[in-house]
């Protein structure tokens, strides 16, 4: 959890990508909420029973997928999404501390790749001591909370930040003011550059100094909204491991008996679930393609 | 005893009537009671809390202002497994996540239940677009 109470947000909304925040809407709805088990059920599982009945030594086992267990699936299946695209789905606040790269910082307008995306707000920006929490033959040394990160040196004040390209990952610092004294950023060029200004020309004579930037952020949609096929692939995800997970069970595909001869017959079809499963697989293909292409990268490029 | 908690349907007009329900549905602005027993998970029983014992709820958020604690009560006299806590419309405007934090306090002794999936918070009207 964190202090929210100096911050900046995204100027614009995450899905769809860019959309103006602050409006009514058009009545329309692209977001949805968590998905429960019962639209899990109801959607993604239409007509596959999730029961398994088995019979050992004449007794008859039955089983039965509670939505206790549905609500486990759609869990891990949003977590093996957010690894699937690259991106965080709820939000989250992370901290992190990225190197001083002298042609990205000093020619490239500070620029910083968060590696996270899609980022919502960004809380600090700040140069850190790597001066953290640590323990000197037993005895706790900066041991003030404030300091377990490092303690701070220079804020870069929010308003420099550049957010354009914050739903890939990626922010810059653009003083771009209409005045050096601007009162939303009291002070700027008083005490609190002094130091940084000693910091920067030693900088000038490095390439790169690792772990420079101290960057606190949020990560991920904006609260309870998740965009549709976002949603979709998670129950698709889902559906697939509770699929596979009672597949084997439901070897049964037909059963006969006949009156007159006396006879009895049962077929029994391993692959009944089979072609469910390869739609699913194949939607989950495509909508994985959709979504890296929307929301992260398909292409990795780079300058050496 | 492993604690645990189910959510019932605050429709219930008596203590006769009550059901199970998988989560509950919140609207941001709208005033929300959440009613719920506790419960052992490994075997379904009811836990019925000493007399006298308080409970508290908790909405966590990744932003501090927005993290929601109140006070529950016990609704019904003859069945002090079952607790109601009221969310008021300011309450609910910036709730996030699915989880519920549940803190049950008897004499020294105080547990937590940590409840995963059991509220569906719908999306903000800006988000909709």
């Amino acid at each position: 959890m964190s202090n929210f109470n100096t911050n900046k947000p995204t100027p614009h909304g995450l899905y769809p990508v860019n959309h103006e925040i602050g409006g009514l809407g058009a009545g329309f709805t692209r977001v949805e909420p968590w998905i429960s088990p019962e639209k899990l059920r109801s959607q993604y599982l239409f007509g596959v029973p999730l029961t398994s009945s088995v019979v050992v030594r004449d007794q008859a086992i039955t089983q039965e997928l509670s939505d206790d267990d549905l609500k486990d699936f759609i869990t891990r299946a949003a977590a093996e999404v957010e690894m699937l695209l690259g991106i965080q789905i709820t939000p989250t606040v992370l901290t992190v501390k990225k190197p001083f790269d002298r042609t990205k910082s000093l020619q490239g307008w500070g620029q910083i790749d968060l590696g996270v995306k899609p980022i919502t707000n960004i809380l600090e920006l700040s140069v850190r001591s790597p001066t953290s929490y640590m323990t000197y033959n037993g005895n706790p040394i900066h041991s003030n909370p404030s300091e377990v990160e490092g303690t701070i040196l220079y804020n870069v004040p929010l308003n420099y930040i550049d957010m354009s390209l914050a739903f890939k990952g990626i922010i810059h610092i653009t003083p771009l003011m209409s005045s050096l004294t601007d009162s939303a950023s009291p002070a700027l060029f008083l005490g609190p550059i002094a130091p940084f200004v000693h910091i920067m020309n030693s900088l000038y004579n490095n390439q790169q100094v690792p772990g420079f930037w101290f960057i606190r952020y949020v990560t991920g949609f904006q609260e309870n909204s998740i965009p549709a096929p976002v949603n979709d692939l998670i129950a698709t995800v889902a559906a697939l491991n509770i699929i596979s997970a009672i597949g084997p069970r439901n070897l049964v595909s037909g059963s006969s008996i006949g009156l007159d001869g006396a006879s009895q017959s049962v077929s029994i079809n391993p692959g009944v679930l089979t072609e469910r499963v390869q739609f699913l697989e194949a939607k989950k293909e495509k909508l994985v393609d959709l979504l890296r292409a929307a929301f992260t990268n398909k292409v990795y490029m780079r300058h050496i | 005893m492993l604690l645990g908690i189910k959510m019932l349907d605050p429709l219930a007009t008596n203590v006769n009537n009550l059901a199970y329900i998988n989560q509950v549905y919140i609207y941001p602005g709208s005033q929300i009671e959440l009613l719920f027993q506790f419960v052992n998970p490994v075997n379904g029983q009811r836990y019925i809390p000493a007399s006298g014992a308080t409970v508290q709820i908790a909405i966590r958020s990744v932003n501090d202002s927005y993290t929601v604690v109140k006070p529950a009560v016990t609704p019904y006299a003859d069945d002090r497994s079952i607790w109601r806590a009221i969310l008021s419309p300011s309450d609910t405007l910036n709730l996030a996540g699915v989880n519920l934090e549940v803190e049950l306090t008897e004499g020294s002794s105080v547990r937590r239940v940590f409840q995963k999936s059991v509220l569906i918070i719908m999306p903000k009207s800006p988000y909709q677009c």
